[in-house]
């Protein structure tokens, strides 16, 4: 079952990866646990992140430009904002990182407690998936 | 040689011996990654919780131990990990940028920190920096040790005249005397000889200007220093 999965992950990276890579904009992430992400998103062949912005103000004016289907944004923002972006961001999704409290009714919520680079990866896959109407 | 990493200004021989402890996944896995990445520092062990930290830190005898600060009991696993008779270098790791969180850590018995967003790149430099003997700290921050110093200072009373500064393993082993530790108990409890701990009592007596061992705790506390009471817990 679990090799299954495995494939099957592997044929979607593929072909999303003949097409077009999963474009990633990170928001107001600590540069530590940024770096470590990037680093493990990087790795991938079919995802690439194309800004790190500081304020949630700069995001909505790069979302347009960079056309991203996945937010990724640190826990401890404020539930508002996130709601803007899912707005923004309809035909992409919001995954949010962070070591306490409450994901609400957000797309996806990541505790980074027991997450791993990989298991951040699939998050950020299964969300892509999920905005591209294609659940993985 | 406790909290030495090597001695300064010597070229690094061999890479630096680093244990991770960190509650995060991501850091023990994503960060302990990118350091082995870096040929200058191996990870020699990674552990989530205080109880696994200690046994691979005294099995691995690591030059660093990088110290996750959002661990409940961050400082008090810096504080027993500065208490091995071997200590580690202790770095605090991903500290909120706040000068009371910093102090914190270093008068916890952290030799460096790495705050949250600081890079990667950032924290192998400290390490390097550690090693020789070197440790970096803003404007702001240098005035913030400069006042905690001075506070520290301050609190000593004038009749300390004649009074030499203890060694900190004096302090450490006066600290226990303090607590009501007989001579035995300290030598189990630091995992040192008898005969070592009878010879810190006696110059802990001879600097202090006192003749017991119960003089001690009193002694400290009017240099400030803060003492507690074991055998009354």
């Amino acid at each position: 079952m679990a090799a299954a999965l495995a494939a099957a992950e592997n044929r979607t990276i593929a072909a999303r990866g003949a097409l077009e890579p999963i474009r990633v904009i990170f928001v107001d992430m600590p540069r530590l646990v940024r770096e470590i992400v990037t680093q493990a998103v990087e790795s991938q062949e079919d995802m690439v992140v194309v800004a790190a912005v500081e304020t949630p103000e700069d995001v909505l004016s790069v979302l347009d430009r960079q056309q991203s289907r996945v937010v990724v944004v640190d826990g401890a923002i404020d539930e508002r904002v996130v709601t803007r972006l899912l707005r923004r961001t309809d035909s992409g999704a919001v995954l949010t990182l962070s070591a306490a409290g409450d994901g609400g009714d957000l797309f996806e919520h990541v505790w980074l407690d027991e997450a791993s680079p990989t298991r951040i990866v699939h998050a950020i896959r299964t969300a892509a998936s999920h905005a591209d109407g294609d659940p993985a | 040689m406790s909290g030495e990493l090597a001695v300064e200004g010597e070229p690094l021989a061999a890479p630096l011996a680093v244990v991770i402890c960190a509650r995060t996944r991501l850091f023990r896995d994503g960060l302990g990654d990118a350091l082995e990445a870096r040929s200058r520092v191996a990870v020699v062990g990674r552990a989530a919780a205080v109880a696994d930290c200690m046994p691979l830190v005294v099995r691995t005898a690591p030059d660093a131990v990088l110290v996750d600060a959002s661990l409940e009991d961050a400082e008090a696993t810096i504080r027993e990990l500065a208490r091995l008779p071997e200590a580690p270098c202790v770095v605090a790791l991903a500290v909120p940028d706040t000068e009371d969180s910093v102090l914190a850590c270093i008068e916890a018995g952290a030799v460096a920190f790495v705050t949250v967003d600081e890079s990667i790149d950032d924290l192998v430099a400290t390490l390097l920096d550690l090693a020789r003997g070197e440790a970096h700290a803003s404007p702001q921050l240098t005035a913030a040790l400069l006042r905690r110093l001075s506070h520290l200072a301050a609190r000593r009373p004038d009749d300390g005249a004649g009074v030499e500064l203890l060694t900190s393993r004096e302090l450490e082993i006066g600290a226990l005397l303090a607590e009501g530790l007989s001579k035995k108990e300290i030598a189990r409890e630091l995992h040192i000889e008898l005969a070592t701990v009878k010879n810190h009592v006696h110059r802990i007596l001879t600097k202090l200007g006192v003749s017991r061992r119960a003089q001690v705790g009193p002694r400290l506390q009017r240099l400030g220093l803060p003492v507690r009471s074991r055998r009354s817990a």
